[in-house]
C-alpha cells in the first residue's frame, strides 16, 4: 500500500545512525582498549588512540545526528512515527517539545548518551595517560546505552533487541485506518502528559541526566587505576570529577523534590518512593567516595574503600535505571513509567559494569597499596572513613526497603528453577516515609556530629599534643554548649516533642557551628578552601528544615473531622468543601473563601481568599492564592479533569500549601449527560411506614404533620390545608439521614405543592398530590429528582510547612560547598561569581 | 580494624533485620476479615454497576469515598477510603490498598492506582475518516 503524505527518509536516516552510534561506540572501546594495553609502546598506541578518537568523533555525530532527526520530526509533528504521536500533538507549545522529546523511554536514553558524549569530550580534551582507559570505559557504557535504541527484531514475535524511536505508528499497531493511505490526514498526536507540561519537566530531565553521566567519570577512572595498576595517580582527578557529579547530580535530586513539591498535589518534597530513592543511593555513595578519597591523597588507607564506593556509585545508578524502566516497581511506586520490555538488556548492561571491576580488582588486589598500621582514631582520617561507613550504611538500609519488589521477583525465580511456585508476597512497609524517617534520622545525627568534630581534627595525627587537645576542648566544648542553648529554646517553642527531634536539630546547629568556627579560625576566612565547611553547614541547615516542615507540617483546611471513620488516620482530614461565595471557617483562625475562578488556555484558576479575624473581627491577616486545575475541553461546554496544580503562599518562616478541585472534577463528563437529560422527575406511590428507593439513597415515609414551611414562595391563606410530609433519606448502607419536608396544600380546592430543596445530597422532593383509594388508606404521590446543577464549589486542601525554606537554603548551600571544592581541586577559583 | 569490622557488619545485619520487620506481606480480604485489628495491604480491581456505585460526596464528607473492590481471590467488597476521590479513578486498572476491616466495610487511609497507558491505543482503534480541518 502507498502511503500519502508520509516522510520515511528521517527514520531510515535515524536508524541508521543509531547503529552506526553502537558500531562506533564498539571500535572505540576496542581501540582505546588497545591503546591502554599497548601504553608502554608510543608508537602503537599512537596509532591506537587515532583509531578511538575517531571513533568517538563518529560515534559523538551519530547521537547528535540521532538526537538532532528526533526532534525535527517531533518539531513537524509527523505523526507517521510512533514517538511522535505517542508525546506531541498539534497544540502543544514550542517550549515543551523538549519535555515531550525526553518523555519517552528512548528520548531519555538519547539525552543520557549526550551527556556521555560531552563529558568524554571534556575528558578527550585533557589528552592525558587517562583519556585511553576512560574513554574504553565509555565506549563501553555507550554500546549498551546504544543498544537500547536498535530496535532490531529477531523471531517471528515481538522479540528486539532495543526499542528504534523512529518506528513507525502502523507498523507497531494494528487498527482499521491503516487500511487507507491516507490515513495521516484524520491523525493527531496524544499529546504531552499535562501533569508534565510546565517548566520543571524542561530543567529537571536535563539536569538529573547529567548528574547520572557524571557518575560515569570516577567509575571509569576507578577502572583506569586498576586498569593501569596506577593505584594511587587516579585518585586526584577522579576526587575533582566526583565533586563535580555530587553537585549535579544533587542539585537534579533536588529539583525533583521542588517540582514535586511546587506543582504536584501530594504536598511535600520528598515521599521516599523507589524512584526517588534510586537517585539519592548513588549520591550517597558518591559523597562517601569523595570523603575516602580525600583520604587516600594523603595516606594509602581508603584506596580500596575510594575503588569501591566510585564504581558502586555507578553500578546503582545502572541499577536504579533498571528498576526505573523495567516495571518491576508497578505496585510499589507511583511514578509508573511505561515499560519497554528491555529487562534482559538492563540486567546484562548491570552484569557487565559489575563484572568487568570486580575481574580487574581481583587480579589487581595485592598491589593496591595498604599500611598495616592502623588509623589513629585521633585523626581526621579515621572519622571520615567511619562518615563513608555511615553513608554506606544509609545506602544500604534504604535500597533494601526499596528492592523488595526484586526480591520478590528474585525468590520467585529461584522458588521456579528448583519448581517450586510464587514463595514470597512482600509488600512494602505501610507507611513507607515513617519507615526511612525512623531510621535515617540516625544517619542524619551521625552524620551531623562526625561532620562536626572531624572538621576540627588534623590530618594524619597520631596523638594529640596538649596544646591542639586545648584547643579541641575549648573548641568543641563550646560548640556543644552553643549548640544546646540554641536547641533547647528552638525546640521548646517549636512544641515538638519526640526527643529524636531536637536530638537531630541538634546535631544539625552542632555541625553548622563547628564548621562556621572551622572558617573562623581555622582558615581564617579563606573562601578558596571553604567548599567542605560551607557544605556542612548546608547539611546541618537541610536538618533543621526537614524536621521542622516534616514534625510540624499540619492541614489548616481541616473544616470538621471526617464522618464516615475517624480515627485510623488523623492526617487525612485535610479536605473541605468551599462553595463559590461562601466563607468557610477552616483552622487557626482562618476562614478561607472561594471568590472567583477564571480560565487561562485549558487551565482553570480558582482564586482562595484566606482571612484572619481576631475576636473583635479586625483582619490580622490576608492572603490569597490561586491555585489551578488543567483540564481538556469536550462538548457541550464540559471538562475532563487531567490534574491539580497547587499555588504555595512563601513567608520567611513557613509555606502555605493549597489546593482546590473543582466539583465537576468529580463528576464522569458522560455521565452528567445521561443525567442532565435524565433530570426529570421521578414518581413514589406510597403511604406512612413506606421505603423507596432512589439511585444511592432510601428514603422512609415517617409521617404526616402540619407545620408550615420556610419558604418565601409560600404565604399562608385563610382556608389553605397544609400538610407536611417528613421523610428520613438515608444514604445505602448507613444509618444516618436527613430530613426532607416537602409541602402539600389545598388552597380553592385544588392541590399546590412547595417542593424541598435536600441540598447535601443534591436531591429535590416533591409532594405531588394524595390519592384517597379507601377509608384506611392514603397513598400519596411523591416525586424525585436530582438537583445537582450549578452548584459551584472546590474541595480545598491547605497545609502550613513551618522552616520549609531551610530545606532549600540548607541544600543549595551543600552544592554551593561541592562546587567549591570542585573548583580548589582545579586551581581555579572564581570567587567572584560565587557572591558567599 | 578487624573488630571494628566485624562490630560494624553486626550492627548492619541487626539494624537491617529490625528495618524488615516493618515489611507487610499483600493480602487479601479474608486475611484482613481474620485479623481486624492490623493493617492490610490488598491488590485488586475497581467493581463498578448500579448496586455498586463509586459514592463521593464532598458536601457531606470531603474527605472520604467508597466503592467496590475485588480481590485477587474473587472477594468482593465495599471500600471506605479516606480521601478525596483521586482523577481517572475510574480508568484504574489495578488498586492497592493499605487500612483495615471495620464491620463489613474495608476502610483504606492510603491508596495506590495503576492506571493504563493503553488510552492511545483505543484513540486509534476508533478513528474514523473525517476530513480534518485545516490547521
Amino acid at each position: 500500500m502507498n502511503y500519502e503524505g508520509e516522510h520515511l527518509w528521517p527514520g531510515i536516516i535515524g536508524h541508521s545512525l543509531i547503529v552506526l552510534a553502537f558500531v562506533s561506540s564498539l571500535l572505540a572501546l576496542w581501540a582505546y582498549a588497545g591503546a591502554t594495553n599497548s601504553r608502554k609502546d608510543l608508537v602503537a598506541s599512537n596509532d591506537w588512540m587515532r583509531i578511538g578518537r575517531w571513533s568517538f568523533g563518529i560515534h559523538a555525530v551519530s547521537i547528535f545526528g540521532v538526537i538532532g532527526l528526533l526532534f525535527y520530526i517531533m518539531i513537524a509533528r509527523y505523526y507517521e512515527y510512533e514517538y511522535v504521536w505517542g508525546h506531541t500533538s498539534d497544540s502543544l507549545p514550542f517550549q515543551y517539545i523538549f519535555s515531550a522529546f525526553w518523555e519517552g523511554q528512548e528520548g531519555s536514553f538519547l539525552l543520557w548518551m549526550f551527556w556521555h558524549v560531552v563529558l568524554g569530550f571534556v575528558v578527550l580534551s585533557r589528552k592525558d595517560k587517562w583519556e585511553a582507559p576512560v574513554l574504553a570505559v565509555f565506549g563501553l557504557v555507550q554500546a549498551f546505552l546504544s543498544s537500547m535504541l536498535l530496535g532490531l527484531y529477531f523471531g517471528e514475535g515481538d522479540d528486539r533487541i532495543g526499542s528504534n524511536p523512529f518506528v513507525l505508528l502502523r507498523n507497531v499497531h494494528e487498527a482499521p485506518i491503516f487500511n487507507m493511505p491516507n490515513y495521516l490526514q484524520s491523525i493527531e498526536g496524544t499529546g504531552l502528559n499535562p501533569l508534565l507540561q510546565n517548566y520543571w519537566m524542561t530543567i529537571h530531565p536535563p539536569t538529573l541526566f547529567l548528574g547520572f553521566a557524571s557518575t560515569l567519570v570516577p567509575f571509569a577512572f576507578a577502572i583506569a587505576g586498576l586498569w593501569t595498576k596506577e593505584h594511587k595517580a587516579w585518585i586526584k582527578p577522579a576526587l575533582t570529577w566526583s565533586l563535580f557529579s555530587g553537585a549535579i547530580l544533587g542539585t537534579g535530586i533536588l529539583m525533583g523534590g521542588a517540582w514535586a513539591y511546587e506543582a504536584l498535589s501530594f504536598g511535600g518534597y520528598w515521599a521516599w518512593d523507589p524512584v526517588e530513592n534510586a537517585s539519592l543511593v548513588p549520591w550517597l555513595i558518591m559523597l562517601a567516595g569523595t570523603h575516602t578519597a580525600l583520604v587516600a591523597r594523603n595516606s594509602p588507607h581508603s584506596i580500596r574503600s575510594t575503588y569501591l564506593f566510585f564504581i558502586l556509585s555507578f553500578v546503582l545508578i545502572v541499577y536504579s535505571t533498571f528498576l526505573t524502566r523495567s516495571g518491576v516497581l508497578g505496585e510499589t511506586s507511583v511514578h509508573a513509567f511505561t515499560e519497554m520490555g528491555l529487562e534482559w538488556q538492563l540486567i546484562l548492561f548491570m552484569g557487565a559494569v559489575s563484572i568487568w571491576p570486580l575481574v580487574l580488582y581481583v587480579k589487581a588486589k595485592k598491589e593496591i597499596p595498604n599500611i598495616e598500621k592502623e588509623e589513629s582514631s585521633y585523626s581526621r582520617e579515621f572519622w571520615m572513613f567511619v562518615g563513608a561507613l555511615v553513608l554506606l550504611f544509609s545506602s544500604v538500609l534504604i535500597t533494601a526497603t526499596t528492592s523488595i519488589p526484586v526480591w520478590n521477583k528474585l525468590a520467585d525465580a529461584f522458588s521456579a528453577l528448583v519448581g517450586g511456585g510464587d514463595i514470597t508476597n512482600i509488600a512494602p512497609p505501610e507507611d513507607e516515609v515513617a519507615h526511612h524517617n525512623r531510621y535515617q534520622l540516625w544517619i542524619g545525627v551521625l552524620i551531623g556530629f562526625l561532620s562536626g568534630i572531624s572538621v576540627l581534627l588534623r590530618y594524619r595525627s597520631r596523638e594529640i599534643s596538649a596544646s591542639f587537645g586545648r584547643f579541641l576542648s575549648v573548641h568543641l566544648g563550646i560548640a556543644l554548649i552553643l549548640s544546646i542553648s540554641i536547641t533547647i529554646p528552638l525546640m521548646l517553642w517549636s512544641s515538638i516533642v519526640a526527643w529524636q527531634y531536637w536530638l537531630l536539630v541538634g546535631s544539625g546547629i552542632f555541625t553548622v557551628i563547628t564548621n562556621l568556627d572551622y572558617i573562623i579560625s581555622v582558615i581564617r576566612g579563606n573562601i578558596k578552601v571553604a567548599g567542605a565547611p560551607v557544605a556542612h553547614i548546608g547539611f546541618g541547615l537541610l536538618m533543621v528544615g526537614v524536621v521542622f516542615s516534616g514534625a510540624l507540617k499540619r492541614p489548616i483546611s481541616e473544616g470538621f473531622t471526617s464522618i464516615e471513620v475517624n480515627d485510623i488516620n488523623p492526617q487525612s482530614n485535610k479536605n473541605v468543601l468551599v462553595v463559590k461565595g461562601q466563607p468557610v471557617p477552616i483552622a487557626d483562625g482562618y476562614t478561607v473563601e472561594y471568590s472567583r475562578d477564571w480560565a487561562e488556555g485549558n487551565q482553570q484558576f480558582f482564586e482562595l481568599k484566606f482571612t484572619k479575624k481576631d475576636p473583635q473581627g479586625n483582619i490580622i491577616e490576608e492572603f490569597s492564592t490561586s491555585p489551578n486545575v488543567i483540564r481538556d475541553s469536550l462538548p457541550k461546554n464540559k471538562f475532563k479533569f487531567r490534574a491539580a496544580n497547587p499555588n504555595t503562599r512563601h513567608y520567611f518562616a513557613k509555606d502555605i500549601f493549597t489546593l482546590a478541585i473543582p466539583h465537576w472534577a468529580f463528576e464522569d463528563p458522560e455521565a452528567s449527560k445521561e443525567e442532565a437529560e435524565a433530570a426529570k422527575w421521578e414518581s413514589h406511590i406510597i403511604e406512612p411506614g413506606d421505603t423507596f428507593f432512589t439511585p444511592g439513597h432510601y428514603v422512609v415515609f415517617d409521617q404526616i404533620g402540619t407545620e408550615l414551611p420556610q419558604n418565601e414562595a409560600y404565604q399562608f391563606q385563610e382556608g389553605d390545608i397544609p400538610i407536611t410530609a417528613i421523610l428520613k433519606v438515608y444514604e445505602l448502607n448507613s444509618d444516618s439521614f436527613y430530613l426532607a419536608k416537602p409541602f402539600l396544600y389545598i388552597r380553592d380546592n385544588r392541590p399546590l405543592n412547595i417542593p424541598f430543596e435536600l441540598n447535601e445530597l443534591g436531591l429535590d422532593f416533591r409532594f405531588s398530590q394524595i390519592l384517597p383509594e379507601s377509608e384506611d388508606q392514603m397513598k400519596m404521590q411523591f416525586d424525585v429528582r436530582s438537583n445537582k446543577a450549578e452548584k459551584a464549589y472546590v474541595v480545598v486542601q491547605a497545609l502550613v510547612f513551618p522552616g520549609i525554606n531551610w530545606v532549600w537554603i540548607g541544600s543549595i548551600m551543600m552544592m554551593i560547598g561541592l562546587l567549591m571544592g570542585m573548583f580548589q581541586r582545579m586551581g581555579k577559583i572564581k570567587s567572584q561569581n560565587l557572591e558567599i | 580494624m578487624q573488630i571494628l569490622a566485624l562490630v560494624v557488619i553486626a550492627a548492619a545485619i541487626g539494624v537491617l533485620i529490625t528495618q524488615a520487620s516493618d515489611y507487610q506481606s499483600y493480602g487479601d480480604f479474608s486475611v484482613a476479615m481474620e485479623e481486624m485489628d492490623r493493617n492490610h495491604q490488598i491488590v485488586g480491581q475497581l467493581v463498578v454497576d448500579d448496586a455498586r456505585p463509586i459514592v463521593y460526596n464532598p458536601e457531606k464528607d470531603a474527605n472520604a469515598f467508597s466503592f467496590y473492590m475485588e480481590d485477587e481471590q474473587g472477594t468482593i467488597k465495599k471500600v471506605v477510603a479516606q480521601m478525596a476521590k483521586p482523577q481517572d479513578f475510574e480508568r484504574s486498572e489495578q488498586i492497592v490498598l493499605t487500612g483495615r476491616m471495620q464491620g463489613s466495610d474495608f476502610i483504606a487511609h492510603d491508596m495506590q492506582l495503576k492506571c493504563p497507558s493503553k488510552y492511545q491505543d483505543q484513540a486509534l482503534q476508533s478513528q474514523k475518516a473525517r476530513q480534518v480541518v485545516s490547521k
